[in-house]
């Protein structure tokens, strides 16, 4: 909109810039330097451009009669934001604040701001030149100190400045009252020992509430001189921060509580939501609502009906900036009702206030709406769990702002009752998504199964899921938990090497077609050896489980593919087990560790099978690998050899027996119960900003 | 409080930086660059949020970025977690409105070759990270007389 003759300009500009190439004898004036800039073509040009101007500047800065100073700093100032040096110009900065003429100090001050920051000793030079200036009878003067002192000052120039900042807060102006007053926040954050000065000592914060009440009425209910409308509503910023002030206080205050109601009810009515100002503050009321302990039946009936008009009337309002201040206000408005210690009621409503913002095509709206439904959702899960499909669907928006809210929400969602078909969502998830996440999204899915899982069953089978599809990225306690917990569960075992052995052979035949593939037309594999293949971690488990009950595979015939219609059972015997086994053994992509998981488990099942053609077979396998280039592999080959030779006798039956159950508990759920109190006290103190 | 307001333009430069908290040069020059590497990717559907701004703001703490897309410029605005992002969007939205007062329909120009100009309006609406004002009307009044004395000192 406001910038739509820039197209034109620009190319104007760039055809008029040939008058100020030859410039460089005299210091050019700043539009001529930056027109200069401008026409650069390439960046070593623009390089020794801003070289030689700066190298001018320079020369210039010493010469304290030149009449051009103002001029100079600013051309400096031009040059810092093309990211170019300009410490040069510092001591500069404080001579241009010691001029008396007012636009060469206003620059310097500006320069002063943009070039130094708080930990510079330079500006041990300037509380005189500030005390004068905050002196001065103009208020510009004044005002200009004060807006340095706030932005850049550090603890000793405000203690330096003390004095003068107090009589700025006795100033007639409100102009200077208001900078004041901010230049004293800063003092406090600087230096907390200065807080008794500007603050009163311990302050009695309940009585701050009838003053809040007072302020928010009289913003509602006045006429106002519009002085500080925006769009129509009468200064939303100043409401939206009442608001929150007000959620602070009535926490868990009862008597203060009550004397927010009128007013918050008056907010939640008379606001103007089609506005995003209105929405702003109904938005913090209905936050503020939430927080305090609120009277309960009008609160609710009064919200209600301006919801749901809100709701209903809004359509794709939000999506119109001038409105937005509309959003704001309710958005801060449901918070407060979060907040506070609200009847359950009128959070169900604000609850489906949110929904409703959830709904809407405005990314904007719905982004809020999902960051206020997580502070819900440890307040008051069920009322958000009916809306759980509309949270679902948010995994899949574009915009990753949303998708990560979303997926926090899906997980804080989760318990026993919906435990399978959140996690199986999330499981979907994974497949699609960003690689930021996924490390955290296969923690959470194994979290999750492993509190509200409907059977260890269904446990294994998300679990095993997981690792094929996210396995490069699962860290190292997820296939731990999934190897306690087959071994933990006996009526498992069997189970688990079926659906494990399918996993694997599955994998091996897509790496064997890949090898294959690969090796035809060249040697292109070099890149997949770098990395670690993604089903690595599933393979390590998959072997561990085939040697420890790979045994029992020949009881029972079973799918390869258990999702795939009408594909025959096979009956696994020992032969296609060690098969198997041996096939990932020779693929040249196994990983030495892979390497080593295998060889234990032949040992293993050598103990189990007492066919002669597949110990022969096991042990011609191990025998290979005694003169392995990987001296771990060589090793475990010598000792499982001699293991299994004719001299270890009874021996052998003790060493490879099952191994037993470990008495542990999950290495996901040890941790969590901290993770769990983090992420609400978290939520906690978000909720008293 | 508000951390950082920025002014990207579509190809990456930036048209005004404006730090309220202490960063070294390089860092501020890094955080400009992750930023706008953020921002432009974002397709314009896409909600005026960004959580969990890569590096320097620190993970964890709440920084959010408020965005808004004006033809060729990217005003940006770094706030923590006490600031409502809504409100910030109408800080963003006065704030043009001011520029576009003072400068009669302001164009990417205007702020290359005002760069002082869009600092004094900006220092009228934000004083150490807080807003100190946030209406035109107010603020052009102001920065008129000023203007009138940086002539006559001249």
């Amino acid at each position: 909109m406001a910038f739509n003759k820039l197209r034109n300009n620009v190319s104007q500009v760039n055809r008029g810039t040939a008058i100020g190439v030859c410039a460089d004898l005299f210091m050019s004036h700043l539009k001529d330097f930056i027109r200069e800039i401008r026409a650069c073509k390439t960046a070593a040009e623009e390089r020794e451009v801003v070289a030689r101007e700066s190298a001018d500047i320079r020369t210039s800065f010493k010469d304290m009669k030149c009449k051009t100073r103002d001029r100079n700093m600013a051309k400096l100032l031009f040059i810092h934001l093309l990211g170019y040096p300009a410490y040069f110009g510092q001591v500069e900065t404080v001579n241009l604040i010691a001029s008396s003429k007012f636009h060469e100090k206003r620059l310097g001050y500006l320069a002063l701001m943009v070039l130094l920051d708080e930990q510079q000793d330079l500006l041990m030079l300037l509380p005189n030149t500030m005390k004068t200036d905050m002196a001065s009878p103009s208020n510009f003067m004044t005002a200009l100190a004060l807006v340095a002192l706030g932005n850049i000052g550090n603890s000793e120039m405000i203690r330096d400045l003390s004095s003068e900042l107090e009589k700025c807060f006795r100033h007639s102006h409100a102009y200077i009252r208001k900078k004041a007053t901010l230049c004293a926040v800063r003092a406090i954050r600087k230096d907390p020992d200065v807080a008794d000065q500007y603050a009163p000592k311990s302050p009695q914060y309940d009585q701050l509430v009838p003053t809040a009440v007072r302020a928010l009425k009289s913003l509602l209910l006045s006429n106002y001189s519009s002085q500080h409308d925006v769009a129509g509503i009468t200064d939303p910023f100043l409401q939206i921060k009442l608001l929150q002030v007000m959620r602070v206080l009535g926490r868990g205050n009862k008597a203060a509580s009550d004397l927010m109601n009128d007013v918050l009810a008056q907010v939640a009515t008379n606001t103007d939501h089609r506005k995003n100002a209105g929405t702003a503050v109904l938005y913090e009321c209905v936050q503020t609502v939430l927080s305090i302990e609120a009277e309960p039946v009008r609160m609710c009936a009064d919200i209600c009906v301006c919801c749901v008009f809100v709701c209903r009337k809004e359509g794709g309002v939000f999506v119109c900036y001038r409105k937005n201040a509309g959003t704001a206000v309710l958005y801060e408005c449901v918070q407060t009702v979060l907040s506070i210690e609200a009847e359950p009621a009128l959070r169900v409503l604000a609850v489906n206030i949110l929904m409703r913002f959830l709904a809407r095509n405005d990314n904007n709206t719905r982004y809020v709406a999902l960051n206020l439904l997580s502070k819900v959702v440890t307040l008051d899960k069920p009322t958000v769990q009916r809306h759980k499909k509309i949270i679902v669907d948010c995994l899949n928006d574009p915009d990753i702002s949303i998708r990560r809210r979303a997926l926090e929400l899906t997980y804080a969602l989760v318990d026993a009752t919906n435990c399978r078909h959140l996690v199986t969502e999330m499981v979907d998830y994974l497949g699609r998504a960003d690689a930021e996440f996924k490390t955290d999204l296969t923690r959470k899915i194994c979290i999750a199964c492993e509190k509200y899982a409907p059977s260890k069953k269904w446990q294994l089978d998300t679990i095993i899921k997981v690792l094929s599809t996210a396995g490069s990225y699962v860290r190292d306690d997820i296939p731990s938990a999934l190897v306690l917990l087959i071994s933990q569960t006996p009526t498992l075992h069997l189970y688990a090497a079926q659906r494990l052995y399918a996993a694997l052979y599955q994998a091996t035949h897509a790496r064997v077609a890949a090898v294959a593939g690969a090796a035809a037309p060249a040697v292109s594999g070099g890149k997949q050896e770098e990395q670690q293949p993604p089903e690595e971690t599933l393979t390590q488990v998959a072997i561990w489980a085939l040697g420890e009950y790979g045994d029992l595979l020949p009881t029972e015939p079973f799918e390869l593919n258990p999702h795939a219609e009408g594909e025959p059972q096979v009956a696994v015997g020992p032969a296609e087990l060690v098969g198997l086994l041996e096939q990932i053994i020779r693929l040249p992509l196994t990983t030495a560790p892979t390497r080593a998981y295998a060889l234990t488990a032949l040992t293993k099942l050598s103990g189990r099978f007492t066919d002669a053609p597949v110990l022969a077979r096991i042990t011609d396998l191990i025998a290979a690998y005694r003169t392995d280039i990987t001296v771990e592999l060589q090793q475990r080959a010598c000792e499982y050899g001699a293991v299994l030779g004719a001299s270890a006798g009874v021996l052998r039956q003790a060493l490879v027996k099952r191994m037993p159950v470990p008495d542990l508990t999950c290495p996901l759920t040890r941790n969590t119960e901290e993770d769990e109190n983090s992420f609400i006290e978290q939520f906690s103190e978000q909720f008293s900003e | 409080m508000i951390l950082a307001c920025l002014i990207i333009n579509n190809r990456g430069k930036p048209r005004l930086n404006k730090f309220y908290e202490r960063y070294p040069i390089d860092t501020q020059k890094k955080l400009i660059r992750e930023v706008y590497q953020a921002i432009s990717k974002r397709p314009p559907s896409a909600c005026n949020f960004l959580e969990n701004a890569y590096g320097f703001w620190g993970k964890g703490n709440g920084v959010k970025i408020v965005y808004r897309t004006y033809a060729t410029l990217c005003f940006i605005m770094v706030v923590d977690s006490a600031e409502s992002e809504l409100g910030i969007m109408d800080l963003i939205q006065s704030f043009v409105e001011c520029l576009d007062h003072q400068f009669e329909n302001v164009c990417e120009l205007d702020l290359i070759f005002h760069s002082d100009k869009v600092h004094f309006i900006l220092d009228e609406m934000i004083l150490g990270g807080l807003v100190i004002e946030a209406r035109y009307q107010n603020i052009l009044p102001s920065l008129e007389a000023q203007d009138k004395m940086d002539r006559a000192s001249r």
